[in-house]
């Protein structure tokens, strides 16, 4: 019974994130597009949902929060009616071009390997979930408790609870769920359900424009991270705001490169929806993006289709969390500190990146594929960092990252090894692959 | 003929195993390469059990004026089996050894440093903590490192060195420790590797034809050096993840534990059903680390810390320390109460109940 509920939630997040998708790209075409999106926009959805729940003080409750999700799906479906599009239509298997398998031996080995290597670790990722308990303390701590206290009081609680101003994706998430009882294994799968549906929809898209050799190793590549892999047990906010990071970021490269107003928006939803997972998502995710998007307008001297399909949107769809935060009388974030260089630490940034298991051999990688790239596009790095914003997403954040790390008192954090490496995903994730399509696009691997 | 035993023999001197050749009076361990520091720590408390007169602490030594060696000779004396942590100095904490020394009046054992993947035959030092109970002290005498090795065997150490598992902690989410082969990080070893093949096939490339090689040549073989290298790593890595894994599956269905969480989830389900039963009230809790997790785990049963208690009742108590069925005296923090033992749980945690005032 429950797997079916929970199959039920599941799928009215789904239809919500399809639905509003099929909206904004108005086009039959992109309906395959919109299932595999639809979880992560649903998802955030949700949380706008449970916000505004809280903000006209309607307690949380069954009926309050299916009833909205209701209302919403109406307002959707009207939406779309009015557009002329049928959701419900036949499935566009039309749409789905079967894959083709690579006739080189070096080719199929590297997708052999590399799909071997993502099946195995969503599988135990997906084990992990639905057998195990809570293990982590920040699951205990951050959200769980939270979400199930919150629940109980009807509203998202901000008084007595460790770093308040934890933005509410992930409780809201999971007190979705909660008819079911707050069940350990659901939440935890409805957690990794979101984190499994933002990487397939990373492959999808890459294999939509690419191939799937390429969506595979970049899949495998994302995955393989060794910290990635075990954060795909559930557990930390870290990889969800990854997650929509990076499929901003494809969407971005894919809406700039081709001035593609839709998907400048669904990259401005996705990125809005990294900063309502965790504060890292509003300073190296918006930040950066709304630096490259102003970038790009003003040089493209597109500045009026830029504000509204991009810049506007992930403004207002960031800003209430901050804004009700700032209201309380809390800090924009739970960390912070004097400003001083602490040169003290630099070895240990080395070791985290280079030295550890952490990133495999990721950070070698990125710094030979780097130099390489920038030793070709020496003549103009800025022209070939604005046509690629996945690259420039990712030093912007790199740089962000080193400033906090080395100039704030979250030194700690990377002389105690504390979070400095989760914090690192998204610079290291970003480069990968960025990196990866690039090099494949540019120089190709074909060796057939 | 002569001429030939007489190499044979000096073959043998130098290709075989020194601890054949040296082996005399102290006794050889095994060093355990420990699953995590916290799991390794809840056995020594399993192991000494301590009691809150008669905690458990431990005696740090580090030493950096010792020789460079194979293995660590110590020489002690202890009342109690005698659990160390150990290691050359400098090691990452992921490198750290553990063993357990037999109770005795003389100790003398001699035990392996290059299972730490942080050795090497030039470092020199060491670190080592002796765990002990107050009042029963255990007393190292006289620590010495020796060389026991031969080359064949150094080298073999150092091949095995990368096949230790990947060691997953508590810190896990954070950092994950990696391989190392003699103190070297295999992500450094690996990384270099692929510098060098690129490099080299670039000069080959440029030797051959007297031009740089064309951009997409040298791309492809940047591209397919960096995933022969990831695909290597995650060979070495993949079957330890799953291992780790398929031990915290096996841990829960058999014994209801998980990892560095230990017995947290069973002590929720006895306090449940102790309120189930018709236990009301707050549940004190006198192991602070322990917190967060049933904090959760017992909502909304309230959970107060002994500071909290001048205004409360509790109706039951966690507390830690307990190895004794008969025991109705039980300390929390510095308070000192009388209880009945409800529950004992394997790391020495207890539920007591009905709770009396502190005094």
């Amino acid at each position: 019974m429950i797997f079916f509920m929970f199959i039920g939630i599941a799928v009215i997040l789904l239809l919500e994130g399809a639905m509003l998708h099929r909206l904004i790209t108005q086009s039959d075409e992109e309906r395959c597009m919109g299932f595999f999106l639809g979880y992560p926009i649903g998802v955030f959805m949700n949380t706008l949902i449970f916000f505004f729940l809280h903000l006209f003080h309607i307690p949380f409750g069954s009926i309050s929060i299916f009833g909205a999700h209701g209302v919403w799906m109406i307002m959707l479906f009207i939406l779309l009616r009015k557009k002329g599009f049928a959701l419900f239509r036949r499935f566009p298997l039309k749409q789905i071009s079967f894959p083709t398998i690579p006739h080189h031996p070096l080719e199929r080995i590297f997708l052999v390997l590399a799909l071997v290597s993502i099946a195995v670790i969503f599988l135990l990722g997906f084990l992990s979930a639905v057998t195990l308990p809570m293990f982590y303390w920040d699951s205990f701590a951050h959200w769980a408790l939270r979400a199930k206290v919150s629940l109980e009081a009807g509203s998202f609680v901000i008084d007595g609870v460790i770093q308040p101003q934890y933005p509410v994706l992930l409780h809201s998430l999971q007190m979705l769920f909660s008819p079911l009882g707050f069940y350990d294994q659901v939440v935890n799968t409805a957690t990794f359900l979101l984190s499994f549906t933002t990487f397939l929809s990373i492959f999808y898209i890459v294999y939509r424009s690419r191939d799937l050799l390429s969506a595979s190793l970049v899949l495998a590549l994302l995955t393989g991270i060794p910290l990635v892999a075990i954060h795909l047990r559930q557990g930390m906010g870290d990889i969800h705001i990854v997650g929509y990071v990076l499929l901003s970021a494809l969407l971005l490269d894919q809406a700039l490169s081709s001035c593609n107003r839709s998907n400048l928006l669904l990259s401005a939803i996705f990125v809005a929806a990294a900063s309502w997972t965790k504060y890292e998502g509003l300073y190296f995710g918006v930040l950066p993006w709304l630096m490259i998007t102003v970038a790009h307008a003003l040089r493209t001297r597109s500045i009026g289709d830029n504000i509204r399909y991009g810049i506007f949107p992930a403004i207002i769809l960031t800003a209430p969390w901050p804004i009700l935060t700032l209201v309380r009388g809390l800090n924009l974030s739970a960390h912070g500190g004097s400003f001083a260089l602490h040169p003290e630490a630099i070895p240990f940034l080395v070791q985290q990146l280079f030295a550890l298991g952490t990133f495999g051999i990721h950070w070698w990688a990125i710094f030979i594929i780097g130099v390489l790239l920038f030793s070709v596009e020496w003549r103009n790095p800025l022209r070939f960092l604005l046509d690629h914003p996945s690259i420039l997403w990712g030093i912007l954040s790199f740089i962000l990252l080193l400033v906090v790390y080395l100039f704030t008192n979250e030194v700690r954090g990377l002389i105690h090894r504390d979070n400095f490496s989760r914090a690192m995903f998204l610079p290291t994730l970003l480069f990968t692959q960025a990196f990866t399509i690039e090099c494949y696009r540019r120089f190709y691997i074909k060796l057939s | 003929m002569k001429r030939f035993s007489f190499l044979f023999a000096a073959m043998l001197c130098v290709l075989l195993p020194g601890e054949f050749l040296h082996a005399e009076e102290p006794l050889f361990l095994d060093a355990e390469h420990a699953y995590s520091n916290e799991e390794a720590q809840v056995e020594f408390a399993r192991l000494l059990r301590p009691t809150p007169e008669h905690d458990i602490f431990f005696t740090p030594i580090d030493s950096d004026k010792l020789n460079a060696g194979s293995h660590l000779h110590i020489f002690y004396t202890s009342q109690n089996p005698l659990p160390i942590e150990f290691g050359p100095q400098g090691a990452i904490p992921a490198d750290t050894l553990t063993a357990i020394l037999p109770a005795s009046e003389h100790g003398d054992v001699l035990l392996p440093l290059t299972a730490s993947p942080s050795w090497n035959n030039g470092v020199r030092g060491i670190f080592l903590k002796a765990y002990g109970k107050k009042g029963e002290e255990p007393h190292v005498q006289k620590l010495r490192v020796e060389d026991h090795l031969s080359f064949l065997g150094r080298f073999v150490a150092y091949l095995r060195q990368p096949f230790y598992a990947e060691r997953f902690t508590f810190s896990t989410m954070s950092e994950l420790a990696g391989y190392r082969m003699g103190g070297i990080s295999l992500s450094v070893l690996v990384g270099m590797w692929m510098i060098l093949v690129i490099g080299v096939l670039i000069i080959i490339v440029l030797l051959r034809t007297k031009h740089m090689p064309p951009q997409h040549q040298v791309f492809r073989m940047a591209l397919i050096t960096c995933l022969c290298a990831f695909f290597f790593i995650e060979a070495r890595f993949l079957p330890d993840l799953t291992g780790y894994a398929m031990r915290l599956q096996r841990e829960w269905w058999e014994t209801g534990r998980l990892g560095h969480a230990g017995d947290v989830y069973a002590i929720a389900d006895a306090v449940h059903e102790e309120a189930a039963k018709g236990a009301t009230g707050p549940v004190l809790l006198c192991k602070p680390l322990t917190a967060t997790p049933l904090r959760y785990l017992l909502y909304p049963i309230p959970l107060i810390s002994p500071e909290e208690l001048t205004n409360a009742s509790p109706a039951l108590v966690i507390t830690d320390r307990v190895w004794d069925r008969s025991m109705q005296s039980f300390q929390c923090g510095k308070f000192r109460f009388d209880g009945t033992l409800l529950r004992m749980f394997p790391d020495g945690e207890a539920l007591i109940g009905p709770s009396t005032s502190a005094s």
